[in-house]
């Protein structure tokens, strides 16, 4: 993979090139501040630029103000470049951050803790996700959002087994997964996947749509 | 302060706004000024016109007293009499501040303005509060005062002046004088003493020159006297009072201190982001990826005897791992108790994710006039979060409710005066509510320890800035607590 990174503490900005080169990645840039990676980004997307990174790793919180300037870099990026994968990361979940992060299209997107790094093989096992075109949500932010969604008619009906199958569809996790996590058969997955499209009033066309958005049904409500 | 503790020992009274406008010449002890010249210096003539002002504003400001008085008494039977009273309690400030504008331009005093009326909260306190009014009463005292002064002093003035000036040309106007008869029968003309002892000779006409010559340089000193009685009743009673000003003073160190600990706490999570916290992902990392070549030695099985070192190895840097990781959540939650960074991104978006991490459903919601970064101060957001969060933890805990209802929204202020305070003037209001069993008994004057003591510790913090916290909680029908704090910490600008 070919992964653009934007991170201003130098020791974990070194710490992930070296982790990521290590495992055979190409690190295409490793930024301090959010106008260094607008900068780098735009470099690598014009002609005769390497091309656009599979995957843009970003800090929330950078200078100069350090409130939300990765987060702003990572909109505008994904609104410039629609589908471009996008991996926030941050030391905090902020429910606000992840609703405007996942406010359109949540697809190539990935909202991350930090710490979440020092599981290295999922960490890298979420960048491909990314890379891929699923979304990755970090089980923080899932329960968040969750939390969040308290009022919304349609998730309250959801029985506490599909509350637990819709958290892990939103971390991105394949049916297959989810029944491992969750020591269920896969039909068993299969059938509360079909009843939260059902009571989240999802109209059946191609599964995958389906499940973005159901995820988004948390997000937006 | 010192100079407001510790009176300045020469002061005949000492009221610290008197050493605090004391420029090169001190109002209250004027450098004399030279006997012979004192009639001609400007400061002479302002005081005369001071006086000449101050015989008509006097006059009136004695018939506003009088009319205060007769007015407020004649009606205090009804309510509304004391209503009126009270307003021209409040009215005579008015007095007061046209005094010291007279005194700085006339009088060469800069005295301050006391603290401005704050009304009472309710009927009764705004009644109260009209009535107890300090700076009123005081500048209808100085009416009073005052008056007498002026009078005195104007008459004192005119005499010595006219005299003066008069009996220095009386050698030029005493001949279109009347002739008069003495008692003997002789005729006259000239200012006579008595019925019998005329000024009409030339060595008396030189005498009465040389007397209106002294009175006409007494005139200033004179002058100086009653209107330096009028400047130190200008000073003592229409200023600040001394416990007013402390009340300032205090007020001002506090609100430093309550921002200080708002700063300090800010940077203390900012460096704990930079530092401990970018340092632990980095250990976490690296202690996941050993883990990871150590499994993988374990695993391929090479080296034979060296196997269970490996185990044992990997076995250690999985414990250093699990703990780093906790070590790692422990210290997010640390941080965000000193002070949550999304808290700089608006109060909306802290208390978003502050109802969304709630264990009962929170429903949040901020007036989006409060949104602009500059609507609250940065220790006000924190304090306003605290409050939110410490409320509903209260009501996830002891309510037994269904959901926690938030509201913040800007508010008008009706908070009762602390006497002397120069107080904000807009509020944020808070209110939470519960729809849980209610009855919490809180004992906000004597907390004991245990109970109710996070809400006692709460009210500290809210009072701290002049805010207040009311509970409203009758059993079986919810809680609800209001709470209001100013937009801006009391005593900084």
């Amino acid at each position: 993979m070919r992964i653009l990174i934007a991170e201003d503490s130098a020791i974990l900005r070194d710490g992930l090139v070296a982790l990521l080169q290590r495992r055979g990645h190409e690190v295409v840039g490793a930024l301090p501040d959010a106008d260094a990676l607008r900068a780098a980004y735009a470099g690598l997307v014009r002609d005769g630029g390497s091309g656009a990174p599979d995957v843009v790793v970003v800090d929330i919180r950078m200078p100069p103000t350090f409130t939300d300037e990765g987060l702003r870099a990572a909109i505008e990026l994904r609104t410039a470049h629609p589908g471009q994968g996008v991996l926030v990361f941050s030391q905090y979940v902020e429910t606000q951050f992840a609703s405007r992060l996942l406010a359109d299209d949540a697809r190539g997107l990935g909202y991350l803790l930090k710490d979440r790094v020092a599981d290295v093989g999922e960490f890298l096992g979420a960048l491909e996700r990314i890379a891929g075109g699923q979304t990755v949500l970090d089980p923080e932010v899932v329960t968040q959002l969750m939390g969040a969604s308290r009022g919304d008619d349609g998730l309250s009906r959801l029985t506490p087994r599909e509350r637990e199958v819709l958290e892990l569809m939103a971390q991105g996790r394949s049916n297959g997964a989810i029944a491992e996590a969750l020591f269920l058969s896969y039909g068993a997955v299969e059938k509360n996947v079909t009843s939260i499209f059902d009571k989240l009033g999802l109209p059946p066309d191609g599964a995958d749509h389906r499940r973005v958005l159901a995820v988004l049904r948390y997000l937006n409500a | 302060m010192s100079t407001t503790t510790a009176p300045h020992p020469q002061a005949p009274t000492p009221r610290a706004s008197s050493s605090r406008t004391a420029g090169p010449d001190n109002p209250l002890a004027p450098a004399p000024l030279g006997f012979f010249g004192a009639p001609f210096r400007r400061r002479a003539w302002s005081e005369l016109l001071y006086l000449f002002a101050g015989i008509v504003t006097a006059s009136v400001g004695f018939a506003y007293l009088w009319a205060t008085i007769g007015i407020g008494v004649g009606l205090a039977v009804t309510v509304v009499g004391l209503f009126v009273g009270g307003w021209l309690v409040v009215g005579a400030r008015a007095w007061g501040a046209l005094y010291r504008a007279m005194g700085r331009g006339l009088l060469g005093v800069d005295v301050p303005a006391p603290p401005a009326f704050r009304r009472g909260r309710g009927f009764w306190g705004w009644l109260g509060s009209q009535l107890g009014d300090t700076a009123g009463w005081r500048a209808l005292a100085f009416l009073f005062l005052n008056f007498v002064t002026t009078v005195v002093g104007f008459v004192f003035s005119v005499v010595f002046l006219a005299y003066g000036l008069g009996g220095l040309t009386y050698g030029i106007w005493y001949r279109w004088l009347p002739m008069q008869q003495a008692p003997d029968g002789t005729m006259h003309r000239g200012a006579s003493f008595g019925d019998n002892w005329f000024v009409d000779t030339h060595g008396r006409m030189w005498a009465l020159a040389g007397v209106s010559v002294v009175m006409l340089w007494l005139w200033p000193q004179v002058q100086r006297g009653f209107v330096h009685l009028s400047r130190l009743l200008v000073v003592n009673l229409l200023g600040p009072t001394q416990a007013s000003l402390r009340v300032a003073d205090l007020e001002r160190s506090r609100g430093r201190t309550v921002e200080d600990a708002d700063a300090r706490l800010r940077r203390i999570e900012r460096d704990l982001h930079d530092g401990t916290q970018a340092r632990l992902v980095a250990v976490a990392m690296q202690l996941g990826e050993a883990k990871e070549q150590l499994a993988g030695a374990s695993s391929s099985g090479e080296g034979g005897a060296d196997v269970p070192a490996v185990g044992d190895a990997l076995g250690l840097v999985t414990l250093a791992h699990d703990s780093t990781k906790e070590a790692l959540t422990e210290l997010r939650e640390i941080a965000r108790g000193i002070h949550p960074p999304v808290l700089d991104n608006g109060l909306a978006a802290a208390l978003d994710t502050l109802a969304a991490r709630s264990p009962v459903r929170t429903m949040v919601d901020v007036d989006p006039a409060l949104a602009s970064r500059e609507a609250l101060a940065p220790a006000i957001e924190a304090l306003a979060y605290y409050t939110v969060a410490e409320l509903v933890t209260n009501a996830a805990k002891h309510a037994r409710g269904s959901t926690v209802w938030v509201l913040v929204e800007p508010a008008a202020a009706t908070l009762p005066p602390a006497p002397g305070a120069t107080g904000p003037a807009r509020f944020v209001r808070i209110r939470v509510r519960d729809d849980g069993v209610g009855g919490a008994a809180v004992n906000l004057t004597d907390p004991r320890p245990g109970e109710g003591s996070g809400l006692a510790g709460l009210v500290e913090r809210v009072r701290a800035v002049d805010g207040s916290l009311d509970v409203v909680s009758p059993a079986g029908a919810g809680t609800r607590v209001d709470v209001l704090l100013p937009t801006v910490v009391p005593g900084e600008k």
